[in-house]
């Protein structure tokens, strides 16, 4: 069905035409032509909208429709953040983890705030443009899938921020390692709303090593309107990956987060973003099997009021046999918010004997509150266990009533219950201090009495 | 003296229809009082009426409490207020531990019988006394609420809840209801431990069986939504041996 063109948007030609101030990486020029080519492509078919399926519940063109001119961010103006007002406390969810801490203004890793000094040998953290000089190979072949990804063209925002990618943070876990403490990347943005900034990262976590990865993001009252985070991630045979991902958006601000993990033979990938913001944002993720007898598990939570919108979209490639992948999201709507869910799960002729369970449910708080689930299975193979399921409601009415009739009133009694369906996906990410420190964030902005099975715990050993 | 509990003309309607035609009933504080009747004669519906679950709409008659109209309060005032009801069916929580949950409801009920919160330490050591009586292992508070638990483990929840929460009225919903011989003398043990001058329960029961262990010191036979026959103890064995069918035509 043809369409009539649309008109090109003032916003669109000031990304386009930004690139031009957008710095080179030196000693890259493999990946500056790789730059160059994505912006020519993002070019040709500006900002997706709702025609494109992958974006017809996150319509881009149309949030940004009325941005008129973006100025791109420039990383080295505003490196002092500690007077930026209104940040969003969100942030600080892992601040009494013990833990090493990558700070990161503006997409550039700043080393001297960082905390990275503990790191256990083998572990190297640096900045984007510095990776892409030294040129290690665990750089360059993860950027290489990086620009195949956005050369299979599908996905207008990846390209978008392939041609911008000089910043970002670059982390490689040597073979063998096995990373102790967390590491957190603190990501800091402050500057102008009329602008827009790009960070592309990339992780690598070496056969049998291990690595967990928390990021944070608390926006302040007045960030950036648009940003695009891409996160490359290679994890390798034997070894264990382990990222969360908290994001508390600005009521203002757009962010389109790209993420492709790539999973080895006997591997495991554990993930859980959780959404707690105002702003619009939307993580597209993509999970590629390369090897076999590895395990993903792949957790989205949101808590959204207002007029937020989390947007989280899943494609997981079972090309191989043998893996077994469960995908959990859950949203709590408020208010006006909006939460979407669209899924695919593809298995390969030749990738037999898969096990894939994939799991939306959204509660809805209010009549206003939207949500859009698009589950997919693609099944090619003959030898495989796989299923979807979703489910919309309120919140359980009896399970109100049985909490009240124990002298519980009835908000916290609500705030428990929903506090308890978001907590039960965080206790299956961890069950450790990075879970407890998520649940506490999330009984904290729902109300809710905090969890004292821990603490009864914690208090047996002292005992 | 007044009854602890006096109900009154009591008609409940569900959906707009009525279930419940006129109880009469008064237990006094001390007294074990049991309801017995086939399915469907109104007894779940007493139960909830009494705890105030929404949608079970007093139409006429009255219901009071410790002289105060109970039909007034919210759900969680009743509890306040010393009234609670074992569940037949406790509702599952997910993602909320047992303990978080005995915690919050425990120190809700202190705070508005104005007595002071318990703090961790000392509600630890409370939880685990009577949750050891009742044969319940930590690694049962630790899981999310009802999620997971076998009848029995259920009804010991129910009854370690009970003994917490230190109730004036306790109201038994079938209690017995799947529950083999041994889980239901271990619940037994606990809700008789719980008997007290101060305290009155209400039985609700469709088999004699529970009566054994639990023994009342009257029986109130229930069918087609009012009291048709009340007795002492004995009159349970009666339904035992001639059924409900015999004792309704014996009433009628």
């Amino acid at each position: 069905m043809a369409h009539p063109a649309l008109q090109p948007l003032e916003v669109e030609a000031s990304l386009i035409q930004g690139h031009a101030h957008a710095p080179a990486l030196d000693d890259a020029a493999w990946l500056n032509a790789a730059r160059a080519a994505a912006l020519a492509r993002f070019a040709d078919g500006g900002l997706p909208h709702r025609r494109s399926e992958a974006y017809r519940y996150f319509d881009l063109r149309q949030m940004l429709a009325k941005a008129g001119p973006l100025e791109l961010l420039d990383a080295d103006l505003p490196r002092d953040v500690s007077g930026v007002s209104g940040v969003d406390d969100a942030g600080q969810v892992f601040a009494a983890l013990d833990r090493h801490i990558a700070i990161v203004v503006n997409g550039r890793l700043d080393l001297a705030r960082s905390s990275l000094d503990a790191l256990p040998d083998g572990v190297t953290v640096m900045g984007f443009a510095e990776a892409a000089r030294a040129g290690a190979a665990w750089f360059t072949q993860a950027m290489h899938h990086a620009t195949q990804d956005a050369d299979a063209g599908l996905d207008p925002v990846t390209a978008l921020n392939l041609a911008y990618a000089t910043k970002g943070v670059a982390v490689h876990v040597a073979a063998g390692v096995r990373v102790d403490k967390p590491l957190e990347v603190v990501w800091l943005s402050t500057g102008p709303a009329s602008a827009h900034y790009h960070a592309h990262s990339v992780i690598s976590v070496g056969d049998s090593a291990a690595l967990t990865l928390l990021e944070t993001r608390g926006d302040a009252a007045s960030a950036p309107l648009f940003a695009t985070l891409a996160l490359t991630a290679q994890v390798g045979a034997q070894a264990l990956f382990r990222h969360a991902a908290l994001y508390a958006d600005a009521k203002t601000s757009v962010r389109v987060g790209q993420k492709s993990v790539q999973i080895n033979a006997h591997a495991r990938y554990e993930t859980l973003g959780l959404a707690v913001g105002a702003g619009r944002a939307r993580t597209n993720e993509h999970v590629h099997f390369a090897g076999e007898h590895a395990f993903a598990s792949l957790n989205g939570l949101s808590l959204l009021a207002g007029t937020a919108v989390m947007d989280n979209t899943l494609f997981v490639d079972h090309a191989v046999p043998n893996c077994q992948s469960v995908e959990t999201y859950r949203a709590v709507l408020d208010e006006k918010a909006r939460g979407v869910f669209q899924g695919t799960i593809r298995v390969r002729e030749q990738a037999q004997k898969i096990d894939a369970q994939m799991q939306a449910r959204a509660l809805l708080l209010s009549r206003q509150a939207e949500m859009n689930v698009k589950p997919m299975l693609e099944i090619y193979a003959d030898d495989v266990v796989c299923a979807h399921g979703s489910a919309i409601g309120e919140p359980d009415e009896d399970a109100i009533f049985y909490l009240m009739s124990r002298g519980i009133g009835e908000s916290t009694a609500r705030a428990l219950l929903v506090a308890g369906f978001l907590d039960d996906v965080v206790d299956g990410f961890d069950a450790g201090a990075i879970g407890g420190h998520i649940k506490h964030l999330l009984a904290q902005r729902l109300g809710a009495p905090e969890d004292f099975a821990d603490a009864a715990t914690t208090m047996e050993m002292g005992e | 003296m007044t009854a602890l509990l006096e109900i009154h003309n009591l008609h409940v309607a569900v959906d707009g229809k009525e279930i419940l035609k006129g109880i009469d009933l008064a237990i006094d504080a001390g007294q074990v009082h049991a309801v017995m009747g086939p399915n469907g004669s109104g007894k779940s519906t007493l139960s909830y009426v009494l705890a105030g679950r929404p949608g079970y709409d007093v139409t006429r008659g009255s219901i009071v409490y410790k002289g105060q109209d109970l039909a007034a309060l919210e759900p969680n005032e009743r509890a306040a207020a010393g009234v609670f009801l074992a569940f037949q069916y406790p509702t599952e929580v997910p993602g909320v531990t047992t303990m978080t949950f005995l915690k919050t409801a425990l120190n809700a009920v202190r705070a508005a019988r104005g007595e002071d919160e318990l703090d961790a330490v000392r509600f630890l050591k409370l939880v685990r006394e009577k949750a050891k009586a009742l044969k319940i292992t930590d690694d049962m508070l630790k899981r999310p609420l009802n999620v997971g638990f076998s009848g029995g483990e259920k009804k010991r929840a129910e009854t370690l809840q009970m003994a917490l929460l230190e109730p004036s009225l306790a109201v038994l919903d079938e209690t017995d209801s799947g529950l083999d011989v041994d889980a239901m003398r271990v619940v037994a043990e606990g809700v008789n431990a719980l008997r007290a001058p101060d305290r009155a329960m209400l039985v609700i029961t469709h088999y004699q069986r529970l009566l054994d262990y639990i023994v009342p010191d009257c029986v109130h036979i229930l069918a087609g939504g009012r009291i048709v026959k009340s007795g002492p103890k004995e009159l349970a064995h009666e339904v035992e041996a001639t059924g409900y069918a015999g004792i309704e035509s014996d009433a009628a």
